[in-house]
């Protein structure tokens, strides 16, 4: 599995690393974290130019984003219609809606890079919440640039352990997501007692 | 916690238990991975590497690599060394020996 991958990279350069760094951005499970290493791993060989695996990457990973946000801007009123069909789901539907129209750049940021798993659904909520093309695209890019600047420098100045940097990332960004997780978690049940108890 | 903050919020509670210790779980993982992380390790040769990656791995000048692999500096660009036991004739696992070989030789006479 890495040796296909690396394989590919090595053969196809640039637009491997481009293309897979697109499709990791709907969902689609390629290896990008090892393919971006690899890429900055080629370049300080000699193999590949470092300016065109980071823009190449980079304008597709952005790419691969609007492409989310607009598929979820298209269901956005499906779901609306579905949503109102019962109290209970309408409320939470504007709320989410609401908190998507004034906070969710924030989101767009951190799951381009620090909670990259959570990217593609992000992307998807974005667009169905109503946030601003110009507000999304620009977090999203400037996110982006940083998740992409990292793994392709990280490749670029440990050339030669790009498998073990892989896993470590990989961890990395498990034990982000789950520590992100159990503290959304963690604060709406601490909410919910809260005002249970002052009921 | 009351019973009835219990009977209500059961299921934040197990998720949050769940997430933590998942989180735990990877950050274990992750602390693990860093500790026996080797940055200057020579990596074993293996078929997707090119001449270059191979070169730069074990801090080799690329005109002694491309000796040792038998080919024409400056090389033969983005082409894994599969590749090059093919077209030489070679299974690639002979080609390893040889480079690996060759490295050695090399390193005899440089360190003289």
């Amino acid at each position: 599995m890495t040796e296909t991958f690396l394989t590919l990279v090595a053969t196809w350069g640039v637009y491997a690393i481009s293309l897979s760094a697109f499709l990791s951005c709907l969902l689609v499970p390629v290896p990008t974290a090892l393919v971006m290493l690899a890429g900055g791993a080629f370049a300080a060989a000699g193999d590949l130019s470092v300016q065109n695996v980071l823009f190449g990457a980079w304008l597709a990973a952005v790419l691969g984003d609007q492409t989310g946000f607009h598929v979820g801007r298209r269901m956005g009123p499906l779901i609306e219609r579905y949503a109102y069909r019962r109290r209970k789901t309408r409320e939470a539907h504007d709320k989410a809606r609401n908190w998507v129209a004034a906070k969710g750049e924030y989101a767009v940021f951190l799951s381009t890079w620090a909670l990259a798993p959570m990217g593609p659904y992000v992307n998807f909520a974005a667009g169905a919440g109503g946030l601003g093309l110009l507000r999304f695209t620009v977090w999203d890019a400037l996110g982006e640039a940083i998740w992409v600047g990292v793994y392709v420098m990280a490749g670029f100045f440990f050339a030669s352990e790009i498998a073990a940097l892989a896993e470590i990332l990989e961890k990395a960004s498990g034990f982000l997501v789950c520590l992100a997780g159990a503290g959304l978690i963690g604060w709406i049940a601490w909410n919910r007692m809260k005002t249970g108890r002052e009921e | 916690m009351t019973r009835k903050a219990w009977r209500e919020n059961w299921l934040f509670v197990l998720a949050f238990a769940v997430s933590f210790g998942l989180a735990l779980f990877f950050g274990a993982g992750l602390l693990q991975e860093v500790s026996t992380f080797n940055a200057v390790k020579e990596q074993p040769l293996a078929p997707w590497m090119t001449p270059r990656y191979i070169a730069h791995s074990w801090d080799m000048p690329r005109e002694a690599m491309m000796e040792i692999l038998g080919l024409e500096p400056p090389g033969p660009g983005r082409t894994t060394i599969r590749e090059i036991a093919a077209e030489k004739g070679l299974t690639v696992e002979a080609y390893i020996a040889d480079i690996e070989a060759g490295i050695v030789a090399y390193r005899a006479t440089t360190s003289k």
